[in-house]
């Protein structure tokens, strides 16, 4: 059987001029982007174990189903949360101008003539759905979560979390199918080589039908190591504007544009970033005034006062709390050792501490802290920030404080804490 | 008999089992989003095709066209040595690439939810995106400038020999 002729336009490979598409700037921007998906994603799954989803109410995931990532979440080093998801989101961040120009650098094979050449032709370019889709999917989801932007149907985590599954997959057969062309690419042409001709010695790679390279090449007007400072540059820009975020200190003030940056920089010893509002989350002062208790319960049960938990021996610590959406804060936190409230009520040893908010929805509304996280010693019901009361929006009369943990497992307006046997 | 697999499929038969795998775990996957209580009918899938279709076919035309438009436009400076399409490229790529990423925040798309997470409205995000986006142009125009007026220097000096 005889296809006809490609019709004009894209379907053509005499339509793509520029002179630097090749098998050689493909196999490059390629190896430079899959060092950052991967890191990408493995902070992902981290992120997920990190939520301790078999304990209590933790998990966020329909039960059941691939979560192949579940261990028990440590309490050590403090910064582990904050660390793992300041590069999850900062990395995602800074590569997107990258998956940019890998794509940019493959764009004439969407348009290959014929379409389907064969079965094992057709099979591929459908898993390149779920490779470009899938990774497109995967940073949009995450870049607009992040600035709280939901301008879809579905269920956030649930999706950004199987997105991945369908992204990576495709990924481990397009790398494995692709490496023998990414080593020939490089045997060719060498790895560096072509990144030292200027603009007047920048040649296009040899034409081979469907190689990438273009058959009729423009003259040049960039070079391939300026093309890749083009990139770098963009990926330096977003870099600066965002880590901030995350990384505090004078950098805050440099995150122009990332959602927790230099527009949460407020003065005074409750002026850090909150991930909800006490308004949002229905909670008042009536609420939270002089009749608010703390009932603590193991093997006994105690009511406590905000009087009598600020009459016990605290603890205080700085600790930094750490949200999901990649920013982070470190405060001078006080408050009573979770330890010295569970010898209180004889806490049964091994147990799971189950921690519940008096904010009334809300999925978050408690948490539940695994062994190794309640009985560390920085481990606080927290009472005062900074030298001062808790703010409201900080979680007034008492919240928790845990090295390491989710900021939403954090919880807020603590009402009950209950140590159960696991 | 695996030869003549190979001659009708077009590949080795490891090239089928690999995709077969692969695409059965990506279907998997789409299938435990479409659970209607976290995903509304086929939207979750309209996006995950959608945001290939729209990079494919609207943001790569776009900038390809843009960028074809400026290199016509200065054909009449790149003679001169210094590429003038590149002090374009490079302000345009960086502002471009925080407006792609950061729009809802420069837009204000989501001042409620940004205002019920944290107490603040978005304020000033669109103003600093402008700012940033005219620094960055006219850095690389005062570089532009230094680049050609050098180059001329050199021209007019005679060559030690």
């Amino acid at each position: 059987m005889r296809l006809p002729p490609a019709p004009p336009g894209p379907t053509r490979e005499s339509f793509w001029r520029s002179p630097l598409r090749g098998p050689w700037l493909t196999a490059t921007l390629g190896s430079l982007l899959l060092p950052l998906v991967l890191v990408v994603g493995a902070t992902g799954f981290i992120s997920n174990a990190a939520y301790q989803p078999a304990l209590g109410r933790n998990a966020l995931l329909p039960p059941g189903g691939v979560q192949p990532f579940g261990f028990g979440w440590p309490a050590s080093p403090s910064w582990l949360y904050a660390l793992n998801q300041g590069v999850h989101v900062t990395v995602g961040i800074v590569a997107v101008p990258l998956l940019l120009a890998k794509l940019w650098s493959v764009a004439p094979r969407l348009f290959a003539w014929p379409p389907v050449r064969d079965p094992a032709h057709a099979i591929e370019r459908l898993s390149l759905v779920g490779l470009v889709g899938g990774a497109i999917f995967e940073f949009v989801t995450g870049i607009l979560n992040a600035q709280l932007y939901y301008p879809w149907h579905f269920n956030f985590v649930v999706a950004h979390y199987y997105g991945a599954w369908v992204f990576l997959a495709a990924l481990a057969i397009h790398v494995t199918i692709k490496l023998p062309v990414m080593i020939r690419a490089w045997r060719g042409r060498g790895v560096l080589a072509p990144l030292r001709a200027d603009l007047e010695h920048t040649l296009s790679e040899p034409y081979e039908p469907g190689s990438l390279a273009p058959p009729q090449p423009a003259a040049p007007t960039i070079s391939r190591r300026g093309l890749l400072a083009l990139v770098g540059s963009a990926s330096a820009g977003l870099l600066v504007v965002t880590v901030g975020q995350s990384a505090g200190g004078p950098l805050r003030r440099l995150a122009l544009l990332a959602p927790r940056g230099q527009s949460i920089v407020d003065d005074g010893p409750n002026g850090f970033a909150v991930n909800k509002t006490a308004a949002t989350a229905g909670v008042t002062r009536r609420a939270t005034g002089p009749d608010w208790r703390l009932t603590i319960a193991g093997a006994e049960r105690r009511v406590l006062s905000r009087q009598e938990l600020l009459a016990m021996q605290q603890g205080e610590h700085d600790l930094p709390i750490a949200c999901v959406e990649g920013w982070s804060t470190t405060q001078h936190w006080s408050g009573v050792p979770l330890r010295d409230l569970a010898a209180l009520i004889q806490a049964p040893p091994g147990s799971v501490l189950r921690v519940e908010s008096l904010q009334p929805h809300g999925v978050l509304r408690r948490a539940t802290l695994g062994e190794a996280q309640h009985t560390d010693e920085r481990a606080l019901l927290a009472l005062r920030v900074n030298g001062v009361d808790l703010s409201l929006d900080h979680g007034y009369p008492a919240r928790i404080i845990v090295p390491a943990l989710p900021g939403v497992h954090c919880t807020k307006w603590v009402t009950t804490l209950t140590w159960v046997r696991s | 008999m695996i030869a003549g697999l190979r001659r009708r499929y077009g590949a080795s038969p490891w090239h089928l089992a690999g995709h077969l795998v692969a695409l059965g775990l990506a279907a998997y996957a789409v299938s435990r989003v479409l659970d209607p209580r976290y995903s509304r009918g086929l939207n979750v899938v309209v996006w995950l095709v959608g945001g290939a279709v729209v990079h494919d076919l609207v943001l790569v035309p776009a900038y390809s066209v843009l960028d074809a438009f400026a290199r016509r436009a200065l054909a009449h400076r790149a003679a001169r040595g210094v590429p003038a399409i590149n002090h374009l490229r490079f302000p345009a790529a960086i502002s471009g690439a925080l407006l792609l990423v950061y729009f809802p925040l420069v837009f204000a798309r989501a001042d409620g939810n940004y205002f019920r997470a944290t107490g603040h409205h978005v304020t000033g995000f669109g103003t600093r995106w402008l700012a940033i986006t005219g620094g960055l142009f006219a850095v690389s125009g005062l570089v532009y400038l230094v680049r050609v007026r050098a180059r001329r220097a050199r021209a007019h000096r005679p060559r030690a020999r």
